[in-house]
């Protein structure tokens, strides 16, 4: 991992899950790596083979559903690794109201100011938006491309997948501030 | 699970279990069935670990606790032993991050271990090595984000005020120091937040954060 620092690592890896972390592993693992890289691979020949106008791919098909659902999870991605909800789960749980408040504050503004959770949304809308603009292409290259056009598209589309695949390893759980 | 010991290991914790040498020699049909052994790695750590753990490993019902006087059962400046040995025996061993004095282990410890062999009596492979050895001390955890929180405040911040007034925070401070006692094998190591204020928060929290990263190998 280049991008955090080492004496970093733990604020961005500390294990503790949240929900927006079990839905980067779902983005990353399930339809990334198991799913559209795997396919790609395993598939390349039959898709290469296929006619121009063939049906587009399952996989290939369903990007823009997946893309959604990235896009969510890049709007929110700040709140939803804040340090802040670990106040209300553990032993900070059971302190007065308004201490819990002050604390939430605290701990997300110190979250923010830090910088990590900024420059891993800047990283990952970066590998967004390179992957949308090749992924909005797959339906013209398959309607018209030949076997030479979809190697080199295909080629171009897994680097992309790689690039966001990447860009989706952090954070892994709550974000310590 | 049966829970075994070599060289008297049980000891260090306080407790009895069978002598897994007696017991290979004389019914090595009981090691049929998984099996936890205490492995006291003494000497040179690293050195122990690749002598005798391989030969240990051999039976695949095996699963191996070691420790040490020192953190990490001895590796803690050698991580990469870790991680080679999990990578060879997955699931199936561990390397104990607090410390197990000579004489009386500490509280926390002993409560945490006579959990485990509880746990053992019905456990079924994989081990959960996490009821022996949290990976994330939750008291610790909880101070520590509550003095970040406090330091960068600055001083004389309502969140100071607060955090005075609340009894909560009392309690969560006395069982962290437990918790960061266990780690340091050391019944009377003190955080020293006797007084919860702006300057003693930055300090405390480094410390405690040393501990979180040891904790995080």
């Amino acid at each position: 991992m280049e991008r955090v620092a080492a004496s970093e690592d733990l604020k961005v890896r500390s294990g503790i899950a949240c929900r927006a972390g079990d839905e980067r592993g779902a983005l990353r693992h399930t339809w990334l790596e198991r799913r559209l890289l795997y396919e790609m691979r395993a598939d390349r020949e039959v898709w290469l083979a296929a006619v121009p106008g063939a049906p587009l791919p399952e996989v290939l098909a369903g990007i823009s559903f997946q893309l959604e659902k990235l896009r969510v999870f890049l709007a929110s991605m700040i709140a939803d690794f804040s340090p802040s909800q670990l106040v209300d789960q553990g032993p900070l749980w059971r302190l007065q109201e308004r201490t819990k408040e002050l604390l939430r504050q605290s701990l997300h503004e110190i979250y923010v100011a830090d910088g990590l959770i900024l420059s891993l949304q800047a990283d990952l809308r970066q590998a967004i938006e390179a992957f949308t603009q090749v992924s909005s292409e797959a339906e013209a290259v398959w309607r018209e491309g030949d076997r030479t056009t979809k190697t080199e598209y295909l080629n171009l589309m897994e680097a992309k997948a790689i690039r966001l695949r990447d860009a989706l390893s952090l954070p892994q759980g709550v974000v310590l501030p | 699970m049966e829970l075994y010991s070599i060289d008297q290991a049980d000891a260090r914790f306080g407790i009895e279990t069978a002598d897994y040498i007696t017991t290979k020699a004389r019914q090595p049909y009981e090691l049929e069935r998984p099996y936890v052994v205490l492995f006291h790695l003494t000497g040179p750590a690293e050195t122990r670990v690749h002598a005798s753990l391989p030969k240990l490993m051999e039976n695949p019902n095996a699963h191996v606790l070691c420790f040490k006087g020192t953190m990490l059962a001895g590796l803690d400046k050698n991580p990469e032993v870790i991680e080679e040995m999990r990578g060879k025996y997955p699931g199936r061993v561990h390397f104990l991050v607090p410390p197990v004095p000579l004489g009386e282990p500490g509280p926390e410890l002993k409560k945490r271990m006579s959990k485990f062999q509880e746990y053992l009596k019905t456990a079924k492979p994989p081990v959960n090595w996490e009821i022996l050895d949290p990976k994330i001390r939750e008291y610790l955890l909880a101070l520590w984000l509550a003095m970040r929180a406090l330091d960068a405040a600055g001083p004389n911040s309502q969140l100071e005020a607060a955090l005075r007034k609340d009894p909560v925070l009392r309690n969560i401070i006395i069982q962290a120091e437990q918790e960061y006692q266990m780690l340091r094998a050391d019944p009377k190591a003190s955080l020293n937040l006797a007084l919860i204020n702006h300057h003693r928060a930055k300090p405390v929290a480094a410390e405690i954060w040393k501990e979180l990263q040891l904790l995080k190998i």
